[in-house]
């Protein structure tokens, strides 16, 4: 145990075995659906298109799900994989945050030579370390599921690399409104509330042209305008959430450096 | 040294237990005392061990199933692991027994004889009296008072017991303003006096004595009479 980003990775080995293969049983779950659904294409057609807009908006581009990458989409990438990878950087930013000062561990952990932005910086990268993992993990499952679904592993990693910067944006969001209250409730409640906002905002713009300048707001713009599974990534795009992630990690160290911890 | 532009470096020479002293449960003793060592980048696993084994401490287990003694225990080391110039203990003792309790005075006083600084906060007043040069008394967050032991309990404060064989004296006979705490039980008149009794001895010489004893108070006595109300 060498410092704080090796504890707090290790804080997590547990979790990163469960949620490692739950996610590799999903790829193989998700996959073994794609054979029944190649072999019916006219039905397929038919069932998008019987789809109203207000239902279809939220699966991304129903008319690629024939493909193997317009099926991921759909059926993973759209929905599914961003809200849990999204649940557990939310859960992770809290606790490696807000949730020292619930536990009452900072009061020990701040009388020792550690400064804050250290704390901060230190905390953040394990939690993106942790991310990647899960993102890495997510890649290698569709490796297995190979002989049932040949999909484009470098696009597929360009799709993971989205979906780990989406996550590790919200998580840095739960990170931020820590270090700001240092309340767990507060950072789990404002950070989730953030992302189904901005999740519906990107779904709902896509309702009518009158609400087209919202859509820049939301991070899952940035996360899933460029379908990076089929065209690769946007760099405008990734570069808006690096940053925007950065943003959020100097604003975490700005007032969590001079905040009362009451300790 | 500022303490805002040289907190890391001062941080680096205190060490310090809370009054509540919470850590990671899912680690053990030695993980726990790793994890400090390498934010204080300093290690010494000789003196680890020496406190672990007078303290009588098991670094094994996990923080999670210690009893409260034994979390404090860690805690104890944990703040003094790296010989720091100051050590700041608030209540160190709790839940600790009360054997091992010595080997932790004697700790203290192998610090002291270091010439570390230490402040120790406590309620058990003989626990003080056992390792503190100076004490400072803080009530409701303030400090009203600071001392030297030596010098509280070299305050002339006297405890009297006086047994009388007939006429029992009335309070009111003892209204001299160097009394303090009487009272009368069972033919028998106890109270405090502080400074020169000889007014007092005049007055009880008036009385038929049937027994008489005097005693210094502990320095709970001393603070209680001084500080008490």
């Amino acid at each position: 145990m060498q410092n704080l980003f090796q504890k707090t990775l290790l804080d997590h080995k547990k979790g990163l075995m469960f949620w490692g293969l739950g996610i590799i049983a999903t790829d193989l779950m998700i996959a073994s659906f794609f054979p029944t659904v190649k072999k019916m294409p006219e039905l397929m057609d038919q069932y998008v298109e019987a789809l109203p807009k207000e239902i279809s908006i939220w699966f991304g581009d129903l008319s690629s799900i024939g493909t193997p990458e317009g099926f991921l989409n759909v059926e993973l990438f759209s929905f599914m994989f961003p809200f849990a990878f999204i649940a557990y950087s939310i859960t992770v930013g809290t606790n490696i945050i807000a949730g020292e000062e619930k536990n009452k561990t900072i009061d020990i952990l701040i009388s020792n030579p550690i400064n804050r932005s250290n704390l901060i910086i230190q905390k953040f990268l394990a939690m993106s370390t942790l991310i990647t993992i899960f993102c890495i993990i997510a890649w290698i499952g569709f490796i297995f599921a190979l002989p049932i679904m040949k999909v484009n592993l470098f696009n597929l990693a360009q799709m993971c690399v989205n979906l780990a910067l989406i996550a590790i944006f919200f998580g840095s969001i739960a990170i931020l409104i820590g270090s700001i209250t240092g309340k767990t409730g507060i950072s789990t409640g404002i950070s989730g509330g953030i992302a189904f906002i901005t999740f519906l905002i990107n779904g709902l713009v896509k309702l009518s042209t009158d609400f087209e300048p919202i859509k820049y707001i939301s991070p899952f713009f940035y996360y899933s305008d460029s379908n990076a599974l089929i065209n690769g990534l946007n760099v405008i795009h990734l570069l808006t959430l690096v940053s925007s992630i950065v943003l959020i990690i100097y604003l975490s160290i700005y007032f969590y450096k001079d905040r009362d911890l009451g300790v | 040294m500022n303490h805002l532009k040289n907190s890391i470096e001062i941080r680096r020479k205190v060490g310090y237990l809370p009054g509540e002293f919470s850590i990671y449960p899912n680690l053990t003793g030695s993980q726990i005392l790793t994890f400090f060592s390498n934010i204080k980048n300093i290690f010494d696993e000789t003196y680890v061990n020496v406190l672990a084994e007078k303290l009588q401490i098991d670094l094994n287990q996990k923080f999670g199933t210690l009893s409260q003694g034994n979390k404090q225990k860690i805690g104890i080391i944990q703040a003094l692991m790296h010989k720091p110039e100051l050590i700041i203990l608030d209540e160190p003792t709790n839940g600790i027994d009360p054997l091992v309790r010595n080997e932790f005075y004697e700790i203290i006083s192998d610090l002291k004889d270091e010439n570390r600084t230490i402040f120790f906060s406590s309620h058990n007043i003989s626990e003080v009296e056992k390792l503190c040069d100076q004490i400072g008394i803080i009530r409701e967050g303030k400090l009203i008072a600071m001392e030297k032991i030596s010098e509280l309990k070299s305050k002339q404060i006297q405890i009297f017991e006086i047994e009388f064989s007939k006429i029992l004296p009335q309070k009111k006979d003892f209204t001299f303003p160097n009394i303090e705490n009487i009272e009368i039980n069972n033919q028998i008149l106890r109270f405090t006096v502080i400074g020169n009794p000889t007014n007092i001895i005049k007055k009880i010489s008036e009385f038929e004595i049937k027994k008489l004893t005097t005693h210094e108070p502990s320095l709970e006595g001393i603070f209680m009479t001084y500080y008490g109300n």
